[in-house]
């Protein structure tokens, strides 16, 4: 496994036992009757678990299964800048839970993710047409 | 493919259907369905986020992840068999509270809710704990 995945499903793990305690807090929350503000959590449950954990991980496992290319797997670059931009749109929309500064960070943060899912496609397009030789 | 990964396969498909079909009767035009099935919204997205997707990856990640050298000399899945008793038992009393617990307040169920996320929880934590190690270079 090579270290970019290795990095990057370490985080997505990280990612989801962070949304993993979200979860588990607010669904106690439902049952308990703890504090409502805790059903604010939602967005940021969501998209720890969504982008962080299943969307990093695809990242992760893609770049190490992926066909290579003359032995190589593609642009590094290119997938560590599709990495960090994941990684900050998470970070941004995990933010966005919290009223106070809702309004300026959702939409940073689906822009980071949509630029990411660009990136990282730009990364794998060309390993999935060497594998249509095949 | 180890059983594990068989049997994590096979549940996970168990869901897929019963998710599908739980969306399915949601949306029928039938009224006393839709009365019962009020406070299911949450229940239909877990099976499917959960029971189906998550477990397919769990699943999967103890098939293709390397193996540590314990693993390949002993062929232990005891971590994974404890993740998918607990992710299973979690899910489904879930799916049997959530609904009851909306519909009426007090009584057994938002306890048995706090219950199945607090079992849920603990195995998203032992498989955290149990891959870990096998994310690694062969």
């Amino acid at each position: 496994m090579p270290s970019y995945s290795r990095t990057t499903i370490r985080l997505a793990l990280v990612y989801l036992g962070l949304g993993f305690t979200l979860g588990a807090l607010m669904l106690a929350n439902e049952g308990l009757g703890w504090d409502v503000r805790l059903a604010g959590l939602l967005p940021a449950h969501i998209a720890l678990l969504l982008y962080g954990w299943l969307g990093q991980l695809i990242y992760g496992v893609a770049f190490w299964i992926l066909p290579r290319i003359n032995g190589r797997r593609g642009s590094a670059p290119l997938a560590i800048t599709a990495a960090v931009l994941l990684n900050l749109g998470v970070m941004l929309l995990g933010l966005s839970s919290l009223a106070s500064i809702r309004g300026a960070t959702a939409p940073m943060g689906t822009a980071c993710l949509a630029a990411s899912a660009f990136v990282f496609a730009v990364h794998a397009w060309p390993r999935l047409r060497a594998a249509a030789g095949r | 493919m180890p059983r594990i990964t068989r049997v994590y396969l096979k549940t996970s498909l168990i869901y897929l259907a019963a998710g599908l079909l739980l969306g399915t009767l949601r949306v029928l035009p039938i009224a006393r369905l839709e009365v019962a099935l009020s406070g299911s919204a949450a229940v239909y997205y877990h099976l499917l986020v959960v029971g189906w997707i998550t477990q397919l990856i769990f699943g999967v990640a103890q098939w293709m992840f390397p193996k540590t050298s314990r693993e390949r000399h002993h062929g232990s899945h005891r971590l994974a068999w404890i993740t998918y008793a607990l992710l299973n038992v979690g899910l489904l009393i879930r799916a049997i509270a959530e609904p009851r617990a909306l519909s009426a307040a007090g009584g057994v169920w938002g306890p048995m809710l706090a219950i199945s996320s607090l079992i849920q929880w603990t195995a998203g934590m032992i498989f955290i704990v149990d891959i870990w190690p096998r994310v690694r270079g062969r």
